[in-house]
């Protein structure tokens, strides 16, 4: 099964910032949405890097109430890990944890098109091996020719 | 910015017996990743994360809460599992408990979480734990730092957004049930609540809200709600 797949049955849009945003806007952002990582993009729809809950922490800690005015760009990771919607969502998993990340943004043709995350991708994967486990023991049984 | 600035102030925390499934429990429904351990004189004696429960199952997979889930869901094996083991707090916790002060920098703080690798690290006050810091809480922080204005007196407007914003981001209340006014400073608190914790949780972060001179604190327990059964 595909990325896209998971992302299309998971709906949710993946929080969205632009680099010259206040880092304010971010924190509340990242807040209301209830989550701990944003996108950002510039106006064509690309993608930029990413602003993390740790970004943020690593902001507050250096420059206290004043990174309230930093610029997101001056904080967020542009070295992103990505994947397409035509990726396998093992390989998605593979890139997590290989990167050690909980998310991965998705990206088509240089559009952004959301995020996959961690949680969603083995959940994913759970009820697949559920379902082939479930396809191996009727094979075996011969349930379903009867 | 300091710890007692930006720690959540309401935490939820068990004892030492209580059993993994009931922890399970509490952290999914809260909505939170892990709970400190207090001792019969309520000192922090560890702490029960995700991991540390992760790491009971044999399955040998990272995090991820569907983990938890799976734990409470509808054929609690897992919790049938763990019940005939037997297993509490004391059996699963993580000894070494990381704290900071009320007093201590932001700065440290965040040191701490990523230098250690810890997603939360408790606030002691005499070696009582009267908060606990994760990295949301920064977020929170610097979401509701007033920008430019702090020493000035924010009108009762602003202040009225600003507990709201604040109410809003507690798992632990529904604000749906919930009205603030603010008149000259004052916040008059009206609605309802589940329990007596919650109606003095409310207060206490009420207060917290920078600009806040006095809380009247309105509002009620709800009274249980009678549910008529048909037979």
């Amino acid at each position: 099964m595909h990325v896209g797949h998971v992302l299309r049955s998971k709906g949710g849009e993946a929080a969205r910032v632009r680099a010259d945003d206040e880092l304010q806007t971010a924190a509340r952002l990242l807040g209301s949405r209830k989550t701990g990582l944003a996108l950002v993009i510039d106006a064509a729809g690309r993608l930029l890097g990413v602003i993390s809950a740790m970004d943020i922490m690593r902001a507050v800690g250096d420059r206290g109430a004043d990174a309230a005015k930093m610029p997101v760009k001056a904080v967020m990771t542009s070295d992103v890990g990505v994947c397409c919607s035509q990726d396998s969502v093992q390989h998605a998993l593979e890139q997590m944890v290989a990167r050690r990340v909980r998310h991965l943004p998705v990206v088509d043709d240089g559009v952004v098109k959301g995020v996959i995350r961690l949680r969603d991708a083995v959940e994913f994967r759970v009820g697949e091996v559920e379902m082939e486990a479930e396809e191996l023991r009727r094979y075996i049984y011969g349930a379903g020719y009867r | 910015m300091k710890a007692r600035e930006i720690m959540t102030r309401d935490v939820v925390t068990v004892t030492q017996s209580t059993s993994i499934a009931e922890i399970a429990t509490l952290l999914v429904r809260n909505k939170i990743s892990a709970v400190p351990v207090m001792s019969d004189d309520n000192r922090i004696v560890g702490i029960v994360s995700e991991t540390d429960l992760m790491h009971r199952d044999e399955t040998g997979t990272d995090h991820p809460k569907w983990w938890l889930e799976l734990f409470l869901g509808a054929d609690g094996r897992a919790r049938d599992y763990v019940k005939s083991h037997g297993l509490k707090a004391e059996n699963v916790m993580t000894h070494t408990v990381i704290s900071v002060s009320e007093d201590a920098d932001a700065a440290n703080i965040a040191d701490i979480l990523e230098s250690h690798r810890i997603r939360r690290v408790p606030v002691l006050r005499d070696g009582k734990l009267v908060g606990i810091i994760s990295r949301s809480d920064f977020v929170r922080a610097l979401a509701n730092v007033d920008v430019g204005a702090r020493d000035i007196k924010r009108n009762d407007a602003t202040l009225q957004k600003a507990i709201y914003e604040q109410v809003q981001y507690q798992p632990w209340i529904n604000a749906a049930f919930l009205s603030f006014t603010v008149k000259d400073g004052v916040a008059d608190l009206r609605g309802f609540v589940d329990s007596d914790d919650q109606r003095q949780a409310l207060q206490v972060l009420v207060e917290g809200v920078r600009g806040v001179r006095k809380v009247n604190n309105n509002v009620q327990r709800r009274p249980r709600q009678r549910v008529e059964r048909r037979r």
